[in-house]
């Protein structure tokens, strides 16, 4: 499509069917690249513990490496969360499903936890009671920076986890103890490896990498495309902008709007399927202006 | 009674952490910037007290920071 096309002359319902008729062309694409990525990464991170732990590899180039890595465990199980490789009663189930559960691992977060609370978000992005990741909410950089780091506190926002809370709301309490045991897994593994002689080497890659990778997941999946100037509503609960670092460093977001609008597009897709909807977009009142 | 137990030692994570990893953990770092003790006492005990009283602090007020 045109992106200087004038559709104004178009009415909602015809916009809606063309906007179908353009996501058509990018749905059930198997994602061969996340499926790489997902595996490939969470090899890599695995790989940098007996290279650390013999001195083949520094212990700066593992933490270097292994943020990178955390950062990168949550797409692949993002597209796993949308049944993008495969969905419910297909022969490639089984993939979508490894590829959910093994690809988070280092970011000590369950798959069906992230699936529960991620399709909340989808259901009520940037409503402040229903919406799971709103506490990420700020009105500057900073203060998303500040919100992510409160989010990992012990009581975030001085009571019980916005996640448990959801949880709780769609009647999933047994998921609440799935994500405990991870932790307490977590913990254990950690402070075997402390008293077994590895304390550096759980802190450099494991623990703070952890932490590095939730910040910036935190800053460029959930605040950049969903804060300070986005409400809600289909067309107005996220945006694409333009990234200093890029598409790929801020974690293909610049597109997320199509994502909201098409969660089972793959991620590599949506900068396309974004430029030929843009003007349908535009018109519907999306800010898409920055891209 | 389980459930009760169960909870009791969630709320308790915090001090664990700070005793059994955080604290070993800055012990391991500051001997490897060269510091070897604090006023003659040896870096773990030190470091373990500090931050298991830092994890009580995070269990009672619900934040580390």
């Amino acid at each position: 499509m045109d992106i200087t096309a004038d559709l104004t002359d178009k009415t909602e319902t015809e916009l809606r069917a063309m906007e179908r008729a353009i996501a058509k062309k990018h749905l059930d694409k198997f994602p061969y690249l996340s499926l790489c990525w997902g595996l490939g990464n969470f090899i890599c991170w695995l790989s940098m513990w007996p290279l650390v732990m013999t001195g083949v590899m520094p212990m700066w180039l593992g933490l270097v490496i292994a943020s990178i890595n955390v950062a990168a465990s949550y797409l692949p199980s993002h597209e796993a969360q949308h049944s993008i490789f495969a969905m419910p009663g297909k022969p490639l189930r089984w993939l979508n499903e490894l590829v959910g559960h093994l690809t988070p691992i280092p970011l000590v977060m369950p798959f069906r936890v992230l699936r529960a609370t991620h399709l909340e978000h989808h259901k009520y992005a940037n409503n402040p009671e229903l919406d799971p990741d709103y506490g990420i909410h700020a009105d500057t950089a900073w203060g998303a920076v500040w919100a992510s780091i409160q989010w990992r506190q012990p009581r975030p926002e001085g009571g019980e986890h916005r996640y448990a809370q959801s949880l709780k709301r769609i009647g999933r309490e047994d998921l609440i103890l799935e994500s405990v045991v991870f932790e307490l897994v977590y913990l254990a593994i950690l402070i075997s490896l402390v008293w077994t002689g590895f304390a550096l080497e759980a802190f450099f890659l494991w623990w703070l990498p952890r932490h590095i990778g939730i910040t910036w997941l935190h800053f460029y999946l959930a605040w950049f495309p969903h804060n300070p100037s986005c409400g809600e509503g289909r067309y107005s609960d996220t945006r694409s902008f333009k990234s200093k670092v890029g598409n790929i460093v801020s974690g293909g977001m610049q597109y997320h709007i199509v994502h909201h609008l098409y969660p089972r597009i793959p991620l590599v897709r949506t900068p396309a399927a974004y430029r030929e909807m843009k003007p349908i977009l535009k018109t519907m009142g999306a800010d898409v202006d920055a891209i | 009674m389980f459930e009760k137990l169960f909870t009791g030692f969630l709320g308790l994570i915090p001090v664990i952490f700070g005793i059994a990893f955080m604290g070993p953990v800055v012990a391991a770092l500051l001997a490897e910037v060269g510091i070897q003790d604090i006023f003659g006492v040896g870096l773990m005990a030190p470091c373990m007290a500090f931050f298991g009283a830092w994890g009580a602090i995070a269990k009672w007020k619900g934040r580390w920071i």
